[in-house]
């Protein structure tokens, strides 16, 4: 008798591991719609109610568990909490790196050793076939104008093709940016980095794969004149995205900004004005110095004013002018006058002036001031006027 | 006495469906569902494969070492390890009804 029990408990615990059974789920994984295979591909099963933490995974196909085309099999029994009948159990495919994956699918435990997942289809990734990116002038192309103190509509063009209806497509979002000092995963700045998060995807585009992407960024007058790189990201509804980039050229802009009017207020004939200061911005996107001329009357007549009372009526050119770099304050007699300043000419004359383009988004930094005045002749009277013409010329180095 | 209750109880827990085949040579019946039988009379090994072509009711075939688990699902025409099996050793066969098998 003792012996009959021995044995018996030398068959329990040679059989006791299974008391734990083994319970297949199985299912049949479809390539995915772009013709990518499904075979290599790892799909993950887990208990949601026991968490994903606990989980298994096969590979599908030949190189996996069931040894077969398109085909995977898990024995739940497996999982760390193993499996019973009535259990709701979801796999997915994981992203190896290759963007392939599938939505999450529920199987119910039940009877007879395995049960069959509905089949599962390997989600397409989006692909954009083409990125176009320019400003409203497409002539010349790959080149972008920008507008003195304003901004310039840019917009990124993507095709995208998405197999599994273009209906799946989530969202889209643009980033452009300088490519030669920025990049896309940079912060935004004026000077060379744009963010659109919601890029507009028309649907109504080509076939039933393909939709339009718009991504609109309107850049400022001082973006840097460079390169730059408009990179498009369109995701799916399974969170797959794909991205792709186009080069464009930002063109320099020259643009200077001014105050409207110099005012000497009241001079004496034989007198140096006080000092006016005038005020010059830079709305272009690269360093400039001041190309300064001036004329009375008519351009190249030789003087700064023409006045209207007087023996003499005009204001030599000679007797204008300026200092674009230190203010000189109080009075000021006729010597010091030719010493401090430097005289304006009726022809164009280009001075230092090394004004960089604005760097700050929350306030102009590129603004500076010059310092003018004007010396009134023995005869003069009445009042006078004049012209200035400021113009502005890239400054080498920039 | 009770100890004695308890590790029968025990047994039978365990082995319920497990068949010590030495009692049917002339068929091992197997019920719908799961059994764990362990075939200790000698015959010809043979593929799992072959056993469900010949036993179409045999839905899931498992054998299980120490180290893996082997296992063969009856479905998409057969997937899984095509293993062989062998006398004197235990598997997991699970059937869709009751089915007798004759091997020799």
């Amino acid at each position: 008798m003792k012996k009959i029990l021995t044995l018996n408990l030398l068959a329990i615990f040679l059989i006791m591991p299974w008391c734990s059974a083994a319970h297949y789920i199985v299912g049949f994984v479809e390539n995915a719609k772009d013709s990518a295979n499904a075979d290599g591909h790892s799909i993950l099963l887990w208990n949601p109610s026991a968490g994903i933490n606990d989980n298994l995974s096969d590979t599908i196909g030949p190189l996996g568990n069931s040894n077969t085309n398109n085909i995977y099999m898990i024995d739940c029994e497996l999982l760390n909490n193993g499996c019973s009948v009535g259990n709701i159990l979801t796999l997915k495919i994981l992203n190896n790196g290759d963007n392939y994956v599938s939505g999450e699918t529920n199987v119910s435990v039940a009877g007879y050793g395995y049960d069959i997942v509905n089949n599962i289809t390997l989600n397409s990734p989006p692909n954009i076939s083409s990125v176009e990116v320019d400003d409203d002038l497409t002539i010349p192309s790959n080149e972008i104008d920008l507008i003195p103190a304003d901004t310039k509509e840019v917009t990124c063009r993507a095709i995208v093709t998405e197999y599994d209806g273009k209906n799946t497509l989530a969202n889209a979002t643009g980033k452009f940016f300088d490519n030669s000092i920025s990049n896309y995963s940079a912060t935004d700045d004026n000077n060379m980095h744009y963010t659109n998060n919601s890029c507009y995807i028309n649907y109504s585009y080509g076939n039933i794969n393909e939709a339009e992407v718009l991504c609109k960024f309107y850049v400022w007058y001082y973006a840097n004149a460079q390169n730059w790189n408009c990179t498009v990201d369109v995701n799916d509804n399974l969170s797959i995205h794909s991205r792709k980039g186009d080069l464009t050229f930002i063109n320099p802009l020259l643009a200077l900004g001014l105050d409207s009017v110099i005012d000497f207020n009241i001079v004496s004939d034989r007198d140096v004005s006080n000092e006016s200061k005038f005020n010059v911005t830079n709305y272009g996107n690269v360093k400039i110095n001041l190309s300064l001329s001036g004329y009375g009357f008519k351009e190249n007549d030789g003087n700064a004013m023409n006045c209207s009372l007087g023996e003499i009526k005009n204001i030599s050119i000679s007797n204008e002018r300026f200092n674009l770099t230190k203010s000189n304050s109080g009075e000021m007699n006729l010597s010091e006058f030719g010493n401090k300043y430097v005289n304006l000419t009726s022809y164009p004359d280009v001075k230092k002036f090394n004004l960089d383009y604005r760097k700050n988004d929350l306030l102009n930094d590129a603004i500076n001031l010059t310092y003018w005045r004007i010396y009134v002749p023995r005869g003069v009277y009445g009042d006078c006027q004049g012209n200035i013409i400021f113009g502005a010329v890239q400054a080498p180095g920039d | 006495m009770n100890k004695y209750l308890l590790i029968l109880f025990l047994a039978i827990l365990c082995t319920s469906g497990i068949l010590l085949a030495e009692d049917f040579k002339e068929g091992i019946k197997l019920a719908e569902g799961k059994n764990v039988i362990n075939i200790n009379f000698g015959f010809n090994p043979f593929y799992v494969e072959d056993l469900v072509k010949i036993y179409p009711e045999i839905t899931t075939v498992t054998y299980n070492d120490s180290e893996k688990e082997l296992g063969y699902v009856n479905v998409f025409g057969g997937i899984g390890d095509n293993f062989m099996i062998y006398p004197n050793q235990t598997y997991e066969i699970t059937t869709r009804k009751e089915v007798t098998l004759n091997l020799k």
